[in-house]
This record gives structure tokens, C-alpha cells and sequence, in this order.
């Protein structure tokens, strides 16, 4: 007869090999042509399946081979470790269905690939999914670490890219520039950009110092040993690095776009209060200025929009409030300190692809007088196209002049639908030309 | 869907689980003083990483060698089940299993050391169990709906 255990442990095998079987007619219903979007997400779904499935079997193995009690209940939690990779994998459902085909139009799904390129320096297989969450955010090489953790070389060469957008946002092109930030979370990922940071520290020393003296505070305002409070201030400092990258790595190539994109989708939200994952708003915005203005930009913002970068020049020099925490104020010590060496990586990383005011300015006054006659400004007087981030810059300074130079406006802008689907579709033709271009 | 940072917790604390999970065959094998297998090996050395971190007196930590499967999140989880069990003396009980997983993967422990082999088989199979929770409580959604009257509609098992 059976015993305990081994009860227990033929029901987790069975309930996980149901789920993959589930999973994997899901898969199959409709497969999507070779060379479609998708094709590279669908294959690691497979793959991760298949893997899944010979780690049931490995288990399997390993239970009737265990040596003594404990290591049947370590095999018992490895199986149960497997049906969470298997529950992760059903959230993939709707995934699925973007792959096979998005409602966005194409000239935001061509931006996305163009950034894709630019940040991460590699194409990658974009899935594009709505989601019931107000909130963007991208899964880089999905199922990565139940592959390795089973043994598997990552099966896709092409990696791909889950990105999720706000469901009632699909026509929101100035909100979805935010999908660039979401992406240089997969740049560090792949590039190891915030070790970068760390190695090219020109004043180490300074930097321990300053948080060592985090340590001393946080020991001192929420108790703890040592080791836990350099644990805990360790992970805070690396989610705000992160952000903070990502912010340099989206507004090098977006230029001013980003800084206004991250003002309508952020200030709603978010003030000087720090959290444990995000620096305060104030902070980013006032780093995102340094970065515009080492950049040269600054001159286009005050002669556009004068009274709403006021409004943000204001903002950028609230102090943190991090009340009885004073351990975020060393963060944020730490943080400004590394400010420039962010600015140094995240230009090395994206190389001829940071956007420069030289390359818009040259063709501003064309794309805002076809913008003014209602013109799609997809392409230039020359028959050359618009470049893809002049379109949408010259696209926020139109929605101004029209919606008006002040900090409430940014709801309205955002709240113009046709116009941002106008300067989508300008997008989608600008990619057109290009191609037909080469042909 | 779970947000990118639940997501790379879990997945930490999965692996993190699995490690221990290994561990626990790769010191039960060790105590039986049968050989190590190449995979054994393989986690007897992440595990040395793992307790040489919580050594480190700096909050940043440059190493290239530093195992990013193991996130700084689970980091914490594993120095949460060390510090329960090392009372007050976590970074000497650090060092010491740095000491016996090297002795380990080079001329072997030695009968006296057997006992401590022992205890941190003990600590794997707890943190093999914490983690299981962890990952119960990180794989539901965070957030119930701030608004009243949906919130009182939502339930999880």
C-alpha cells in the first residue's frame, strides 16, 4: 500500500501533467504561421512545456530512489516548485491569443520593434497584450529561469518580449512611449548595465560611505541585524537604479517626449515620497532634466511649453519626503552621486541611437506646419520619412499649441485620441516609406 | 497577471527552493559519505555564494561570480532562515559553512564536522519549506480592488 507521501506525491505529478496537457492544446488550437509575430514566444512555450513535463518524470525518478524521509519531502516540494512554474505558465493564456494576432495598430507595433533594437541591440519578438492592470510592464525571455533550472538552453533565437498595456489605452501613443522605459529593464537584463554603473563608480569610497551610513540608519529606525539591513538596503538600491536607468535609457532616445510622457503617466500617481521599489517622481524628474540638459534639449522645452517645464523644473527640486526614513535620504545621496556615470553608460549603450536636438531640429518647422494644416507628417519635402521620434515630438509641441501651455493640459493631450491616432498612423506610413524605399 | 517584480521575486524564491531542495541530496549523500555527483557539486558551490554574501560588509556587492538566479530577494529569505537558527552569531555561522561546503568540494569533511553537516542539511530542508510558503503567499494577487464595493465580491482560496 501506498504511503503518505507517496500518495501525496502521485497526486502533484498527476495535477501537473493535466495542467501541461491543457496548456499544450491551448498552444496547438491555432499554430501561427512560420516567419509571424509570435512564432519565437510559442516555440518557448513548447519548449517550457516539454520541460516541465520530463521534470515531472525526473522527479518521478528521484522520489522512488529517495534515501530517507527528507529527501522524499524535498522531492514532494520540488514537485510542488514545478506545478507554480506550471500555474505561472497558465498566465500565458492571453498571451497566446496576442501572439496570433494585436489590435494595436501597426504603426505603434513597428515603433515598439525600433525600440526594441535601439535598447536592447537585438531584434526580439515582441508580444503586445492588453491587461486589466493600469500599468506597463514587459517580461524579458519569459520562463528563462524554469528552463535553466530544468536544464534547457533557451530555445528561441530570437528572444521574445511580453509588453502589457493598459486595456483602455490602445490608441494612447504619448502614454505607450512608457514601453521604453519597461524595455531597459530587459537592456540591463541583458546587458548587465547597473553592474556597469557600479563598476564605473569614479568615487567608490564615497559611495560605500554614504551607505554605510544607510546601514547605520536603517538599524537604527526599523532594528535588525546588520546583514539583513545591508540585504534589505542592497535590494532598494538596485529596483531604484534600475528605474533610474531605464528612465536615461528611454529619454536618450526619446528625447523630450519621454520627460513629458513620464509627467502625464506618472504625476497622477506619484510625489517626493520614496517606496522601496521606485525613487521618488520628484528625484526622476530632476535626473531626467540633467539627462535633457547634458543633451541640449532644455532650449526646446522653454521655447515650446515654457510655463508647463517651469512647472517641472519646480517639481525636480522638491525635497524627498521619506519622514522617520532618513536611510532614503542616503540612497538618494548615493543615487546622485552615480548620476553622471548613468548618463555615461546609458550614452555608450545606445550610441548613434541617443537622440540628439540636431537630428529633430533640422526638421521640426516641416513636421509642425504639416501638423498645423492636418497633414499626416510621415514624410519630408525631400520624399525622404519623418524619422519616427521627430513625428512624436513634434506631435507632443503641436498637442500644446493646440491644448494649451500649462501642467493640466497633460491630461487633455493624452485624452486626444484621433490626434494620437493620427501620429500613429504617420508612424505606420513613415516605416512604409522606409521599406518601400529599399526595396 | 503578476507585476515584473512579483514575478522575478517568485521566480527567486522558486530557485532558491530548488537549491535547497538539492542540497538536501547533496548533503544527505555527503553524510552517507557516498560520492558527490557533478550536480551536487554544482550546488554545494552556489550554496558557498550564498553564505560568503552574508559575510559581505558592503551593500554593494561588484561580482561577477555573484549568481543572479539567486536574487537579492531570496538572498534575504535564505539569511532570514540562517539568522533564526544561528541566534545572534549569523555571520560566524556564515563563514563556517563557507569553511565545510569548501572542505566539501575539496578534501572532504572531517567525522568531527559531520554534526555540522548535519545542521546545515537541517537549515536546507527549513528553507526548502519557507520557500514553498513564500511562493504561496507571492504567486496571488497583491492587491485587492480599493473600490468598497468590489472588494467585498473578491475572494481567494
Amino acid at each position: 500500500m501506498a504511503t503518505d507521501a507517496a500518495r501525496d506525491f502521485a497526486l502533484l505529478a498527476a495535477t501537473a501533467r493535466r495542467s501541461i496537457d491543457d496548456l499544450r492544446r491551448a498552444v496547438h488550437a491555432a499554430p501561427p504561421p512560420r516567419g509571424r509575430r509570435g512564432e519565437h514566444f510559442l516555440t518557448v512555450v513548447e519548449a517550457a512545456l516539454g520541460a516541465l513535463e520530463a521534470g515531472v518524470a525526473d522527479r518521478e525518478a528521484e522520489f522512488a530512489s529517495a534515501a530517507d524521509e527528507q529527501e522524499q519531502r524535498a522531492v514532494i516540494r520540488s514537485m510542488r516548485r514545478i506545478n507554480y512554474d506550471v500555474m505561472g505558465l497558465h498566465e500565458v493564456s492571453p498571451w497566446i491569443e496576442s501572439a496570433r494576432g494585436s489590435k494595436l495598430a501597426l504603426g505603434l507595433v513597428y515603433f515598439v520593434d525600433e525600440l526594441v533594437f535601439a535598447l536592447l541591440k537585438a531584434p526580439a519578438d515582441v508580444v503586445m497584450t492588453p491587461s486589466g492592470t493600469y500599468m506597463y510592464s514587459t517580461i524579458h525571455k519569459p520562463f528563462e529561469d524554469p528552463l535553466t533550472n530544468l536544464g534547457v538552453a533557451y530555445p528561441a533565437a530570437v528572444l521574445p518580449i511580453i509588453v502589457s498595456y493598459p486595456v483602455h489605452e490602445p490608441d494612447s501613443l504619448f502614454l505607450h512611449l512608457i514601453i521604453a522605459h519597461e524595455l531597459g529593464h530587459s537592456a540591463i537584463a541583458e546587458h548587465n548595465l547597473d553592474q556597469e554603473v557600479y563598476r564605473r563608480d569614479p568615487n567608490p569610497t564615497g559611495t560605500r560611505d554614504t551607505l554605510s551610513q544607510a546601514v547605520a540608519e536603517y538599524l537604527t529606525q526599523e532594528g535588525g541585524t546588520p546583514a539583513a539591513a545591508r540585504g534589505r538596503l542592497r535590494v532598494i538600491l538596485r529596483h531604484w537604479l534600475a528605474e533610474l536607468i531605464c528612465d536615461a535609457l528611454a529619454v536618450g532616445f526619446l528625447g523630450p517626449s519621454y520627460l513629458l510622457t513620464a509627467a502625464a503617466f506618472g504625476a497622477p500617481f506619484d510625489g517626493p515620497e520614496p517606496s522601496e521599489t521606485h525613487p521618488p517622481l520628484t528625484l526622476r524628474t530632476h535626473l531626467l532634466i540633467e539627462r535633457l540638459t547634458s543633451w541640449g534639449w532644455i532650449p526646446l522645452l522653454q521655447a515650446g511649453m515654457p510655463e508647463t517645464f517651469a512647472w517641472m523644473l519646480e517639481t525636480s527640486t522638491r525635497p524627498q519626503q521619506a519622514a522617520h526614513r532618513t536611510y532614503f535620504l542616503r540612497l538618494e545621496e548615493a543615487i546622485r552621486n552615480l548620476s553622471k556615470t548613468i548618463e555615461d553608460v546609458v550614452s555608450a549603450h545606445l550610441g548613434a541611437d541617443l537622440f540628439q536636438l540636431d537630428a529633430h531640429a533640422s526638421n521640426a518647422d516641416e513636421l509642425s506646419a504639416l501638423l498645423e494644416r492636418d497633414i499626416l507628417p510621415a514624410q519630408l519635402l525631400d520624399r525622404s520619412p519623418a524619422s519616427r521620434r521627430s513625428i512624436i515630438l513634434s506631435g507632443w509641441m503641436h498637442a500644446f499649441a493646440k491644448h494649451g501651455d500649462q501642467p493640466v493640459a497633460l491630461a487633455s493631450i493624452v485624452g486626444d485620441r484621433d490626434q494620437q491616432r493620427f501620429l500613429t498612423k504617420a508612424l505606420e506610413m513613415s516605416v512604409v516609406l522606409e521599406r518601400w524605399a529599399t526595396l | 497577471m503578476l507585476d515584473r517584480r512579483r514575478r522575478d521575486e517568485l521566480d527567486g524564491v522558486l530557485n532558491l527552493g530548488r537549491l535547497a531542495d538539492k542540497m538536501v541530496f547533496a548533503l544527505g549523500r555527503a553524510l552517507r559519505s557516498e560520492e558527490l555527483r557533478p550536480d551536487d557539486v554544482l550546488a554545494c558551490e552556489r550554496a558557498r555564494q550564498l553564505f560568503e554574501l552574508m559575510t559581505r560588509e558592503d551593500v554593494i556587492v561588484l561580482d561577477s561570480t555573484h549568481d543572479r538566479m539567486l536574487n537579492d530577494e531570496s538572498y534575504l529569505d535564505a539569511l532570514h532562515v540562517v539568522e533564526l537558527r544561528a541566534q545572534g552569531e549569523l555571520e560566524d555561522v556564515a563563514q563556517r559553512y563557507v569553511e565545510l561546503l569548501d572542505k566539501l568540494a575539496t578534501v572532504g569533511v572531517s567525522d568531527d564536522e559531520r554534526a555540522d553537516l548535519a545542521a546545515m542539511r537541517e537549515l536546507f530542508i527549513e528553507l526548502g519549506e519557507a520557500t514553498i510558503s513564500h511562493a504561496n503567499d507571492l504567486s496571488r494577487p497583491r492587491q485587492e480592488p480599493s473600490w468598497p464595493q468590489t472588494r467585498h465580491a473578491i475572494s481567494h482560496f
